[in-house]
């Protein structure tokens, strides 16, 4: 009896079809699974076991001219929760508080607020050892977590806070370098992929290179952190003494237009903002203008000299106090003066001087010089709310401008305006946009700026800056040479003279627009100094703006604004290591001359 | 017939045991690659975070507050600066500052 004979032999038959058909099921199921819907399937595991999570790019830091840390980042963590999980109790509400510092009441009014949302920040940015205390807490399953987040902080406390800025608590630029720029210090955030296993935990990062966060390693300004202190500490004496409601100090380097320090009062400490007054928030060199007074005056004598309207050897009758213009309006000095060259006009502030030069020159001419020398429009350096002035158009501009303007009336400037125009003056003419970016450092070559780039040097980066010309480059330096140096010599701006140094510089003295009368305020002064040293090559340029000084004396700027002014350049000239050009013999010979008696 | 399939069955679980082993290993690559850029990222926050200390412990507010404490004073050189010859590139400048008074750091006179 053969196999095909046996009574099983057609089970046999149909138990192997069967498996065969079987497998064939499997077979095509798996065929359908792997070719059809294999995409999709793949696409939905991604989907379940694959996050892909946003990574910071940490901000850059931002140094001074020398390398020193003014801004820097560290993560802190910020603690959330969901408060639909969390089943709080009083208990457990004040251990919270207790181990993040935070009033009992208030987060208890929170948590209730909230308990019908399901997510809450307790607190942001804990110190690692609440961060501790916290973790310690016994908490619900899924009911809290933290989240890493970047926190500025300011190595020099309220050094340059003005300049720096700040960020708010969501990393958001909100004001100084920090703001204007944000897109070298921000750096573009990355992307992480996790993959996680079937009960959700994390068993994979995928840190690919392409999906990196990118970041400049470190912002340079043209800040010197050491000049910086000098001007602050000289603000805060002049701040002590004078009470003044504002305050504001600028050192540049004229060749470059770099700023070297900037300082402003009021301020705030950027560690600490509780209680921060709001005329602090303001950067005084920037964002506020005033009538620049008599500071205005070299500019429209280089200018004059510039259009030919005037030569150095001109002379001008002051009638002893009293002059009427051409237009019918009376000036008056506040010295008695006759015969002046143009020298004197400036040395000794001459009112009656810089009217008959206004007188030569016209509207037309002032105006021009006024242009020229960049008022009117914003300097263009990299600090955000810088304004513009105010300069009328030449068309409202009357007989009665013709002789403001030229003493520094009926224009107002910011004070980052005046040092750029008489940085201007003692460069040898040419107007450069003032800066405080010198470069960045770091690896953020893919970044999209506005700068050029360089690879070869570590100074990746450099802002464009521009140059205008103003006048020849021999009258701008007969003008610090003779007039402004003359000045500190022997004029009012004797408390600037420092020992070793050659200086320039010019006072101002300006009174205030009073509202409630219509015309100039009688208390009220914006009194400033602007100077330079050495005279043959200016190598910084200080300038010192004191708004409402506190005093009954008649306020100059040569009284307040010079001898600060004279002590941070000595300061500033020693630490760039300037080499003096002053004989200390030949100069004793101007001792004899006091302020107070040349004012009298 | 046997041996045949035999060899075929334990040169596929051959094949499978060293294609896992090499999963294993790949696997184990990543994963501590991944906990190198952990410790990487760690470490960066740890230099950030001693950079600022450092930084916040030389504050020149700190440092000159200290030196005027002790009463040492900036001095101006007392001699002229010295010329340099003209080919030298470099612009002429002051000889360093040095201190009217020795700083008087206690660590110093440790050192014996």
């Amino acid at each position: 009896m053969t196999s095909a004979d046996s009574p099983h032999a057609w089970r046999t038959s149909a138990f192997t079809r069967l498996i065969f058909c079987a497998w064939g099921v499997v077979a095509l199921r798996l065929i359908h699974l792997q070719w059809y819907q294999a995409e999709e399937l793949a696409r939905l595991a991604t989907r379940q076991s694959e996050v892909v999570v946003e990574v910071p790019a940490r901000p850059a830091d931002i140094v001074d001219r020398n390398g020193k840390l003014l801004v820097g980042s560290v993560t802190s963590q910020s603690l959330f929760v969901d408060p639909k999980y969390l089943k709080v109790d009083a208990d457990f509400i004040r251990a919270l508080a207790e181990a993040t510092h935070l009033k009992f009441e208030e987060l208890s009014t929170r948590v209730e607020e909230y308990k019908n949302k399901r997510f809450m920040w307790v607190k942001r940015r804990l110190s690692d050892e609440e961060v501790d205390r916290v973790l310690s807490l016994k908490w619900p399953k899924n009911s809290f977590g933290f989240r890493e987040e970047f926190q500025r902080q300011y190595p020099q406390d309220e050094l340059a806070a003005h300049v720096l800025g700040l960020r708010d608590i969501d990393g958001e630029a909100k004001a100084g370098v920090e703001l204007s720029l944000d897109p070298l210090i921000k750096g573009k955030p990355g992307k992480r992929k996790l993959v996680k296993d079937a009960r959700n935990r994390i068993v994979e990062v995928d840190y690919s290179p392409e999906d990196a966060p990118r970041q400049f390693q470190a912002v340079q300004l043209t800040l010197d952190l050491a000049i910086q202190l000098f001007a602050e500490r000289e603000l805060e004496k002049l701040c002590e003494e004078w009470k003044p409601s504002a305050a504001t100090v600028i050192v540049m380097e004229p060749r470059s237009g770099e700023l070297l320090a900037l300082a402003s009062r009021p301020t705030y400490s950027p560690n600490d903002l509780s209680d921060v007054p709001e005329e602090a928030w303001k950067n005084q060199a920037i964002s506020i203008v005033y009538e620049p007074g008599s500071t205005f005056k070299p500019f429209i004598v280089a200018w004059g000299l510039q259009q030919k309207a005037l030569t150095i050897d001109d002379t001008f009758n002051c009638h002893f106090g009293t002059y009427r213009m051409q237009g019918g309006r009376q000036i008056r000095d506040v010295g008695k003066h006759g015969l002046l060259n143009v020298t004197e006009v400036l040395v000794k502030s001459s009112n009656i001087g810089m009217a008959q030069i206004g007188d030569r020159m016209q509207n037309e001419g002032l105006y021009a010089a006024v242009t020229r020398f960049g008022f009117g429009r914003p300097t263009g350096v990299e600090l955000p709310g810088e304004l513009s002035g105010i300069l009328h158009p030449l068309e409202k501009w009357t007989s009665y401008s013709t002789g403001s303007i030229p003493m520094g009336q009926e224009i107002a400037v910011t004070p980052m305006q005046l040092i750029a125009a008489h940085c201007a003056l003692a460069n040898g003419g040419r107007l450069i946009s003032p800066r405080v970016l010198k470069g960045v450092f770091g690896d953020g070559s893919t970044m999209d700026t506005t700068f050029t780039v360089s690879m070869t040097d570590p100074l990746l980066a450099t802002p464009p800056q521009i140059q205008t010309a103003t006048v020849d480059e021999n009258i701008a330096d007969w003008v610090i040479k003779e007039p402004m140096a003359e000045v500190v010599r022997r004029g009012t701006g004797i408390k600037a003279r420092i020992p070793g140094y050659s200086v320039f510089g010019k006072t101002g003295t300006a009174q205030k627009y009073d509202p409630k009368t219509g015309g100039y305020s009688a208390k009220n002064f914006v009194v400033s100094f602007i100077g330079g040293a050495p005279v043959n090559d200016p190598k910084v340029v200080v300038l010192v703006v004191v708004d409402e000084p506190h005093t009954f004396q008649r306020v100059l700027g040569g009284k307040i604004a010079a001898p600060v002014a004279g002590r941070i350049l000595q300061r500033t000239l020693l630490h760039l290591r300037v080499p003096p050009d002053r004989d200390e013999r030949s100069a004793a010979r101007f001792d004899e001359f006091d302020l107070d008696t040349l004012l009298e | 017939m046997f041996f045949r399939f035999s060899f075929a069955v334990i040169l596929i679980v051959l094949l499978s045991l060293v294609g896992i082993a090499v999963e294993k290993q790949n696997l184990e690559c990543r994963r501590e690659m991944s906990r190198q850029h952990y410790r990487m990222d760690v470490l960066k926050d740890q230099h950030a975070r001693l950079r600022l200390r450092s930084q916040k412990l030389a504050a020149i507010d700190r440092l000159v507050e200290t030196i005027e404490q002790k009463g040492s004073q900036l001095k101006q050189p007392e001699k002229a600066p010295v010329v340099r010859p003209q080919d030298d590139d470099e612009p002429r400048r002051a000889p360093l500052l040095f201190w009217n008074k020795p700083l008087l750091d206690p660590r110093l006179n440790d050192r014996g």
